[in-house]
């Protein structure tokens, strides 16, 4: 018994099986990632920028940003536990 | 070019024409009237679309021997059949009865305006329905004034009948010069040749004195001084018959095609029968004469006779025709073919593609797309706002500063053409395609749709938006103009940002367009306190602030619609990503938290 669920928990590691939560997951991180990225280049343009209309909005995208980011983790946390208690 | 210098040309021409002649100017004041009562006429019975006077048509007109006995009976009671013309072609134009039934009123009507010749001639009555035409004109203008709008309806049949009746009798005191001209033994000859220059005079006459019993009066009173011969007056008849469809021409001219092909119907008809009738001369004088004498009539009873011949003509023709009513409705709508409205078409929905689901909803997001290319447009004009203004990178402020021009757009027409028909081929394509596809692939396709119907209400709240904004955006009141030019600017914006994920192939995600949705509540004038300060200084009237807070509403639900269809039809990556970025969007919970967030950095500081 112990074995089989070690199996499977080493499937889940090592990516293997057709999760839909996991491949969600997976698709979820890279968009939060290319969100930092794009949040990095803003924050960089933000300390260059003079104009107050144009910082007004970047402030605004660097607000919905962060919004958006802090909506995908809380979401990743719940398909984690979904994973865990689905095992 | 040509366009640009036919109406001046035609106005210089009237107004000249005016100058030189007095009964010119009577007869074409005449025209306008007669023609501004067929424009009344048509509001009026479009007020009854879909009500009880268009269930009573349909089923007085739903068999043709009830087409023929409804024209039978209204042109009896009215005593002028072009009367009853004018009114079907109205009823036709308002699409309150079809071209058949149409044609078998107006066939019907010929048969009831006999009972006129018998009452003229047997009586020597003249029922003048013209008589009711000033307390019709009163009447109606009197009821057009009410707010129900069915008393506005028959408010408008009134005065339209009035002026109808106006406008014939401007154009009989015109023509009365040229009335006291015709002298029919001028022309009085023999033989088939007489009855062809007789029978043309009987068409003038009728056109000139807009009456076919006014020209029967003529023939009479010619017959009985022998100005003319039997043959000639009867020829004159026909004429009269021919001539009095004038009327439904002129009633035409401001008509739908349906209106035009009833028009000619009627102008076919009575030409046709005119013929057979001048062809066949001799034996119809004989059958009149038989009858005449049967009915113990004397030989020289020209009236009666006269009368006995306009009714076989009539009731001849009809029978004549009735069975042949189909092939005219078919002849007369192959010469006057439907004006085709050039409609935007599918360029992708290809059928071929509808058994391979990746395919077919690649082929629906991209018509998708072709149908926000066609509202683009719309959208953009509706705002006064050009789709090269849009698509530059310059400052919308200064352009929306510099340009102040409201452009002229009829949304509900662009609407007819550009979307309709286009947005009804995606719906028919998608309820085909859903058959051969995975729940998954579905969701895609309903998501599609969706963004249809988002563009379709993005058009609609543009057109509610548009009223007020064509007439603020040049007020002389200029805070009420500054936040009309706010709207501009803001929604220039949103369609420009949408066409930078839409054109630019290193274009950023969908997930951008959540800034517009911050920026939207951020520039609500309703919620942020500007309105209150703009009606406390009284810098706006409160009704000017109504229309501002109405139009705050339809520019939520623009951006809205347009940010959700943008977020349906620009996402791209495959199906997980797209489900990932939708999973993390922000709804309006969230842009209020946002919300709260600043304002509550805002009091702290």
């Amino acid at each position: 018994m112990k074995t089989k669920k070690l199996i499977k928990k080493a499937q889940q590691l090592i990516h293997i099986g057709n999760n839909e939560h996991y491949d969600q997951t997976v698709s979820l991180k890279e968009v939060l990632k290319a969100l930092k990225e794009k949040k990095v280049l803003l924050k960089e343009k933000l300390e260059q920028e003079q104009d107050k209309k144009k910082i007004k909005s970047i402030n605004r995208k660097l607000e919905v940003i962060s919004s958006q980011r802090k909506k995908g983790l809380n979401l990743i946390k719940k398909l984690k536990k979904l994973m865990v208690t689905a095992d | 070019m040509l366009r640009n210098i036919l109406l001046p040309t035609i106005l210089a021409i009237l107004a000249y024409g005016f100058w030189i002649s007095p009964d010119f100017k009577e007869i074409s004041a005449g025209v306008a009237i007669f023609l501004f009562g067929m424009l009344a006429l048509q509001k009026g019975f479009a007020t009854f679309t879909g009500g009880v006077l268009e269930k009573i048509l349909r089923n007085s007109t739903d068999k043709m021997w009830k087409s023929l006995s409804f024209g039978f009976a209204a042109a009896t009671l009215m005593q002028s059949s072009s009367l009853v013309s004018v009114i079907t072609i109205s009823f036709l134009s308002s699409g309150l009865i079809g071209l058949v039934e149409g044609v078998g009123i107006i066939f019907g009507a010929n048969v009831g305006t006999t009972t006129g010749a018998w009452l003229i001639a047997g009586f020597g009555l003249k029922v003048k329905i013209s008589a009711y035409a000033m307390p019709m004109l009163v009447f109606g203008v009197v009821l057009v004034f009410q707010k129900t709008k069915y008393l506005k309806g028959i408010g408008y049949i009134f005065a339209g009948l009035g002026f109808l009746f106006l406008g014939i009798h401007y154009m009989k005191e015109g023509f009365e010069t040229f009335q006291n001209q015709i002298s029919l033994t001028d022309y009085a000859m023999e033989g088939l040749y007489g009855i062809l220059v007789f029978a043309l005079i009987g068409i003038l006459a009728t056109i000139i004195m807009q009456s076919s019993h006014a020209t029967l009066i003529l023939v009479i009173t010619a017959l009985s001084v022998d100005q003319v011969s039997y043959a000639n007056a009867l020829a004159l008849v026909i004429g009269a018959n021919v001539g009095t469809t004038i009327t439904a021409i002129m009633g035409s001219l401001t008509s739908n095609t349906n209106g035009k092909r009833l028009a000619l119907s009627d102008v076919l008809f009575k030409v046709a029968a005119g013929i057979v009738f001048i062809l066949l001369m001799n034996p119809i004088m004989e059958l009149v004469n038989s009858i005449a004498s049967m009915i113990g009539l004397e030989e020289t009873d020209y009236t009666l006779k006269l009368a006995i011949f306009h009714t076989i003509f009539n009731v001849s023709g009809v029978i004549l025709m009735v069975p042949l009513i189909n092939p005219l409705v078919r002849l007369v709508s192959n010469m006057i073919p439907e004006r085709v409205m050039p409609t935007a078409a599918p360029m992708f929905l290809n059928g071929s593609a509808l058994e391979l689901p990746d395919t077919s909803i690649e082929a629906v997001r991209k018509e998708s797309i072709h149908l926000y290319d066609n509202a683009f447009s719309i959208i953009a004009h509706g705002l006064s706002l050009h789709r090269h203004d849009i698509l530059s990178g310059n400052d919308l402020g200064i352009i929306i500063e510099s340009n102040q021009e409201v452009i002229d757009i009829d949304i509900d027409e662009q609407y007819n053409i550009n979307i309709k028909y286009l947005y009804s081929e995606i719906i028919g394509y998608i309820s085909k395609a859903i058959m051969v596809m995975t729940p998954e692939q579905n969701e895609e396709l309903f998501v599609l749709r969706a963004a249809c119907r988002d563009i379709v209400e993005a058009i609609k709240d543009t057109k509610h938006l548009h009223k007020n904004m064509s007439q603020y955006i040049n007020s002389d009141n200029e805070y009420i103009r500054a936040e009309y030019n706010k709207i501009r600017v803001f929604l220039g914006s949103v369609l420009r940002q949408i066409s930078e994920m839409q054109y630019n192939e290193n274009h950023p995600s969908v997930l951008s367009l959540d800034t517009i949705k911050l920026e939207m509540k951020e520039n609500d004038t309703t919620n942020n306190g500007q309105l209150e300060v703009l009606i406390r200084s009284s810098q706006i009237t409160p009704l000017m602030a109504t229309s501002l807070m109405n139009d705050s509403a339809y520019v939520y639900d623009v951006t809205k619609n347009l940010v959700q269809m943008a977020e349906a039809l620009f996402a791209t990556g495959d199906i997980t990503t797209k489900k990932a970025e939708r999973s993390i969007m922000l709804n309006e919970d969230d842009v209020d938290e946002i919300m709260d967030i600043k304002e509550a950095i805002k009091s702290l500081g």
